[in-house]
Order: C-alpha cells, then structure tokens, then sequence
C-alpha cells in the first residue's frame, strides 16, 4: 500500500505535543502508513517509498557518527518489543553531506486498528552543535589547564572559593572539599587573607589586575614563594579570577644574583687590592677606594682617565697585546707586573690580575684589573738580587780559594814530597855504599835533587805571590799594543814554524794589571805555538769580544789538540805535562789560571786530539 | 819499575842489582806508555817470565791507576804471572783506598823505598829460592 500524506490528529502527536514534530504512522513490518506535513521538513520521504522505515534510511551515532545497526535503533527496538522509547538523538547524512540530527521518541498505539505504532520526530541539530561545540571547548579548557603550572580559582566578592582549576592537585594548599566555598579568612593566615581580601575590593571597584607575592606556611610548601594576580572577570562584578603562580625558583635567583652583586660590591669596594672596570680601551668605568689610593687620583679623575695613557710606555705593548687576547677569549685572565704613574708623575710597580667579563652573546663588557703595589717588594728584590750577586762572586772567590788550595795540597805531596824522597834515600844510600864511581853519582843526584827542590820552592813563592797580590793595580791596557810586545817576543819561532797569526779586538781596552796580561798572553801563545802540528801550516786567531757583559780573551789554534774528557781536569795543575815529546815544565797554564783567577775570572779551553784548541779568558767585569 | 822520577829511578836500579840473594834483571820506565808497549811485546811473544811490577803513581800522560786498568785486560793468564807493587809518596788515603779496586795488586810501598825492606819483600815473593 503507497504511503500517503494524511494529516494526523494532535491527539497522536503524544508525548510531545509542541506541534514541529514530525509524526510517522507505521504498520507492524515498519512500513509507513502515514506522516504529517512536519516529516517533509525533516526526512526525504520520497527516498523512503515502499522500503521498510528501519532499512530505508542510514542513521548515525552523535558521539562518533559511526552507522547504527538496525537493532539498535529505539524506534525498531518498539516494533519488535513494544516498548515505549523517548529522545533518541540520530544523524542523517543531508544531501550536502553535513548531518542533520533528530530526535526519535516511539510507542506502539493499540487502541488504533488502523497503525501499529507512532514516531515523533524533532529536528535537534542546532542542540546538538551547540553542544558539541562546548565539549570542544570544554576539552580545549582542560588542556589550557594541564598546561598551566598556576592555580586559577574562582573566588567571590566576599573571598569564597567557587570554583579552581590547575594541572596538578598536589598544588593545592588544601584538598579541593576543604576550600571549596568556604571563605578565604577561613583558611589563611590573616596577613595574607586580610589583604587578598583588599585586593580582591580593589580589582572589582577600579576593574583591573592586583598582584601580591607571599610566602607558603604550609608545611607541605614551606618556604616557598608565591605571585597571586587577583584579575575581574569581564562583565562580572560579584566575583574575580585569583591566579596563583609558584615563583620560588625566580625569588631564590633574584636572590642569588642579589648576593653575587653585593658580594662583589663588598669586594670591589673595600679590596687591599686596586680595583677597576675598564673598557676594551682602557677607559676607567669605576675603580675603588684603594686604587685612588695607589694612583693619587680621586675617584672623579680616575673616572675619566684612560690607564694606558698611565701606563710606562715600555710596559705598554705587552699589556695590550695581552688584553687583545683577553677580548678574543683566548685566555680568561692574566698577570704581569707594569709600571703605572702616580697622579704626582713617578712610577709605581704593580702586580696587575687582569679578567674580562663578557654578556651573554658572548661580547666583551668590560675588563676587572685588579693592581697590587709592589714597588716595595720590587725594591727588596733588587737589593736581594744585588746581594745575591755579590755572595755569588764571594763564592766564587772561596770556591778558587778552595781549589787552589787543593793544587797546594797536590803540589806538596807530588812535587815536594819526590824530591826530599829523593833526598832522603840517596843520604841513605850514600852511607851504605862503598863504591866510589855510585857515591859520586849520588852526590850528582843529591844536587840535581836539590836544585829540582829549590826550582819548585820557587815557582811556589811566585804563585804565592800572585795570590798575595790581590790589591795589585789595574791598569788600562791596550790588547793591539800588549799584542804587539809579544809578538816580538815569538818572532823567531813564529817565522820558524811559519806561522800565521790573525787578531780581532772587538774589546779594545781592558783595566788589568799589564804584567798578568801580558804573562797570560805569553803563556797562551806560547802553547799555541809549541803544540803545533808538523802537517799544518800553524794559523793563530787572537781575539777580544763581548759576551754576557763579560770581556772575552780567546786564542785558537789548528795544532794537535787535547783530549779534555781525559786531561781537563789536570789541564791547569802544576807542572802537569800532556804531550810526549816537547820540551815542557807544565807550570804555564797554572801561573795563567792563578793570574786569570786572582782578579775574578775564569780560563776554559776547547779541544779534540786533531781539532786544534782554543783558549777562552773570561774576565770578569764589574758592576762598579 | 815504572816511575817518572830519573833519580828514584837509578837509586831503585842499583838496589836491585845489588840485591843479594840472587841476580834480578830490572827494566826501568820513565812512564806507563811505554811499560805497557814492553808487556804488549812480551805478551805477543808468548813470554811467561814472570816479573815484579812497581808502579808510581802520579806520572805524566798516564797514570799509575790508568796503567791498571790497561792490565786488568789483559786477563788473568797475564795477572797470575806478575806480582804488581804500587810505589808512591802519597799518603792520601784515596790512593790507599784505591787499591781495593784492582783486587790484583799485592801491595802498596811508601816513599822513600827502604832498601831492607824491599829486599824482604822480594825474598818473601821466592821463598823456594
């Protein structure tokens, strides 16, 4: 049977009655029987035509717009149970693609032969929407506040607690049913409810944000600071937003940065040391007391000087140089000791400590040059270093004494001690022997015994005297000129050997008693001229020079050398022979070491058997 | 006898020769170079004649001490042979110390030499004889 427009009666339109329902006549299959003008408005009726009303059309959940299967439907649940069934929300897919949500309500009629059951429809789209944006929203609330390290609560005019939101109850100084509408004065100390409450009066009457920072007495956030900003709500007059923000971790920084500023206050302004922060240029952007102190300058003038032009222009480059580095990052701080000049123009030593401080991009703010004054300490340093050097050439002095004592010890137990030896067994000899040819040779031997003593007691008494002789006086010698005598000493055996001789003076003059000199040169030319090499043209190079302000003697031959591993600790001895086959004494080098050392200075040599040698005198020069 | 001083040296000759018992050859040396040059010699001719070695001390271009050490080369074929006396007029007790390092050396004789006792020293040396 084709379903038919037919206009139902009010008295079927139960249980709403409003008169926008749509109702639906349907027969025991689901087949519609009837519909009045409203189902148009609301369902594609044409769509339905002969099919089943539960199988005709497609409906849809309002929570997840899934498809309802057909034994869900409320209105099939009543054709198949009988059941009355009321304000079922579904979808329907409009032609746009958008839904369209309808309320179901359904009950069977069997006081009417001509239907089996009624459906009221509403369309409820609009409250669905509505509502399913406010869940949006409510959702969108709810995220707000997990993300929210605040608390926000809803207080009224009086300081009730009407609502609170925040992302972790822990927060909260008391469980949410011990605040909850109750009064603030209640639950706080009167320091902080009092004022909340004033605050909360102000925000209302002249509609704007209070704040007040306090701190926790609850035990479970003792010590801990908190901001409240206590905000009117818009067109609300009755009550206000309270935002509570925990801001320990800024106080206890403020605090931190507060000391490490007051400490270094403390230390800028009362330090032992000069203090000041200068630009990358040297400009004075503050200095303390103690710097005015070492500089002369008042706190004003210095801050307007530049400390390089203060600063001794020897000790300039350095400092800069160091400062640059500084500026760079290369180092993070240096020391070095530089003069300043004093306000009143003479220079003060200092011990300068020198640190940049940069920002946070990493730029240079400005240099802490820290100055200790230290022209005392200078001073004692030079009169010790002064005092230093004098025990060094004292010791020096001993340390030749010393030594030369030892030679004396050498020469009496080898040189002395032979010949009475000698001596003494020939007497005794001598008395034994009958044979007159051996006694006369003893006699011999007892005199040549003998003038070998006399000899040695000699060139003892001249050593002796050569250190008797200390005070002896200087005298300004001329090396070309001493040269010059001493040549013409050796020219016999300077043209027999063929020798070439070569000078360089660098040091023209030397204040030295002329006799030593001379006898030094002697003695060292004559070496260099006996221990020549018969397969080498000899070649002589004299020469003077500075080195380590001390004057230097130095003689060097092409001739057969020495072993020094082997013999240079014997080298300057008495009567210490090194070579077979020249006619010798070994007195020369000892009588030059005695003359060299008397007067402070050194003899060294430089040889190889084959290599030549070379003779170095190191006179000693001194301060005076 | 190795010694630099030319007049220990004859005094120390005539001694040995006039020593008593039984004739002694003695070969003087002014220094230790040439000592060591006449026991280099012996030694290449296979000459095991054993001998008495005096040694001086202080001496030009090698020393007695230096010398030693030479002969301490030599081995102990060589050693076993000589009966070696260090004769010296040092009493440094450094020198005397020295000694202990050449286990080799027999003894030590102080100058002046005293002819008795050398000539005892020699007897002891040969008591077969």
């Amino acid at each position: 049977m084709e379903p038919h427009y037919h206009a139902l009666n009010e008295q079927y339109s139960y249980p709403i009655t409003l008169g926008v329902e749509g109702l639906l006549a349907l027969d025991e299959e689901g087949h519609i029987l009837s519909y009045n003008e409203q189902i148009k408005l609301l369902l594609p009726i044409e769509k339905i035509g002969n099919k089943k009303f539960q199988d005709a059309l497609i409906f849809y959940r309002v929570e997840d717009q899934s498809i309802i299967p057909i034994e869900e439907l409320s209105f099939y649940n009543t054709l198949q149970t009988g059941e009355k069934q009321i304000d079922h929300n579904y979808g329907l897919m409009t032609e746009e693609g958008d839904f369209k949500w309808l309320s179901f309500s359904s009950k069977l009629v069997p006081e009417r032969s001509d239907m089996h059951m009624i459906i009221a429809i509403s369309d409820v789209t609009k409250l669905i929407n509505e509502n399913k944006d406010l869940l949006e929203k409510k959702k969108q609330l709810q995220l707000l506040v997990a993300s929210l390290d605040d608390l926000v609560f809803e207080v009224s005019k009086d300081g009730v607690f009407i609502n609170y939101w925040t992302s972790n109850s822990d927060l909260l100084f008391y469980k949410p049913d011990e605040f909850l509408n109750k009064n603030l004065s209640d639950l706080f100390p009167l320091a902080i409810s009092e004022r909340t409450l004033e605050l909360i009066d102000k925000a209302l009457t002249f509609n704007k944000v209070c704040k007040m920072e306090f701190i926790s007495n609850f035990d479970t956030h003792k010590g801990k600071w908190y901001k409240m900003k206590i905000m009117p709500i818009h067109l609300t007059k009755d009550r206000v937003a309270i935002v509570v923000s925990d801001i320990s971790e800024k106080v206890e920084s403020l605090e931190k940065i507060r000391f490490n500023q007051h400490k270094f206050n403390q230390a800028f302004h009362f330090s032992g040391l000069g203090i000041s922060l200068t630009n990358l240029k040297g400009n004075c952007i503050e200095a303390n007391k103690t710097l005015s102190k070492i500089l002369g300058f008042s706190q004003e003038e210095l801050s307007t000087i530049n400390f390089l032009d203060y600063t001794h222009p020897d000790d300039l480059e350095f400092d800069y140089k160091q400062r640059q580095k500084l500026a760079k990052g290369e180092i993070d701080s240096f020391t070095l000791e530089k003069r300043y000049q004093h306000k009143l123009g003479h220079y003060i030593w200092c011990s300068v400590t020198i640190s940049a401080v940069h920002n946070q991009f990493n730029e240079l703010s400005f240099f802490i040059v820290q100055l200790q004054d230290i022209s005392d300490a200078k001073k004692n340093r030079e009169i010790l270093e002064r005092q230093k050097h004098e025990l060094e050439l004292v010791k020096i002095e001993l340390e030749t004494k010393v030594k030369q004592l030892e030679d004396f010890n050498q020469i009496v137990a080898h040189n002395l001690r032979g010949p009475v030896s000698n001596i003494h067994m020939l007497l005794s000899e001598l008395k034994d022997e009958s044979n007159i040819d051996i006694k006369n040779e003893y006699l011999d031997l007892l005199k040549t015994s003998n003038d070998s003593l006399t000899d040695t007691l000699e060139e003892l008494s001249e050593i002796l005297e050569l250190r008797e002789n200390k005070n002896i006086l200087k005298d300004n010698c001329n090396f070309s000129l001493i040269y010059k005598k001493i040549y013409s000493q050796f020219i016999g055996e300077i043209q027999s050997k063929n020798a070439i001789l070569t000078t360089d003076f660098k040091v023209k003059n030397i204040h030295y008693p002329t006799k030593y000199l001379e006898s030094i040169f002697n003695n060292l030319l004559s070496n260099a001229l006996k221990f020549t090499d018969p397969n080498i043209a000899p070649q002589i190079h004299i020469r003077t020079y500075v080195e380590d302000n001390n004057t230097i003697f130095s003689i060097e031959d092409n001739g057969i050398g020495i072993d020094l591993p082997k013999f240079k600790s014997q080298l300057f001895m008495f009567r210490k022979v090194f070579h077979r086959g020249f006619d010798t004494k070994g007195i020369g080098l000892f009588i030059t070491r005695y003359q060299v050392e008397a007067l402070g200075g050194k003899i060294d040599i430089k040889s190889a058997p084959g290599q030549g040698t070379t003779f170095l005198v190191r006179f000693l020069t001194t301060t005076t | 006898m190795v010694d630099d001083n030319a007049i220990l040296r004859v005094i120390f000759n005539n001694m040995i020769k006039s020593f008593p018992d039984f004739p002694l050859e003695v070969n003087l040396f002014e220094n230790a170079l040439d000592a060591l040059d006449y026991f280099e010699n012996k030694k290449q001719q296979l000459d095991i004649t054993p001998e008495i070695i005096f040694v001086d001390i202080n001496m030009p271009f090698m020393t007695g001490w230096e010398m030693m050490d030479k002969l301490e080369h030599y081995g102990s074929d060589f050693l076993s042979q000589m009966n070696i006396f260090i004769i010296s007029s040092s009493t440094s007790r450094s020198d005397q110390e020295q000694i202990a390092h050449y286990p080799f050396i027999d003894g030590y004789l102080l100058k002046p030499i005293d002819k008795i006792k050398l000539y005892e020293l020699i007897r002891n040396l040969n008591p077969g004889i």
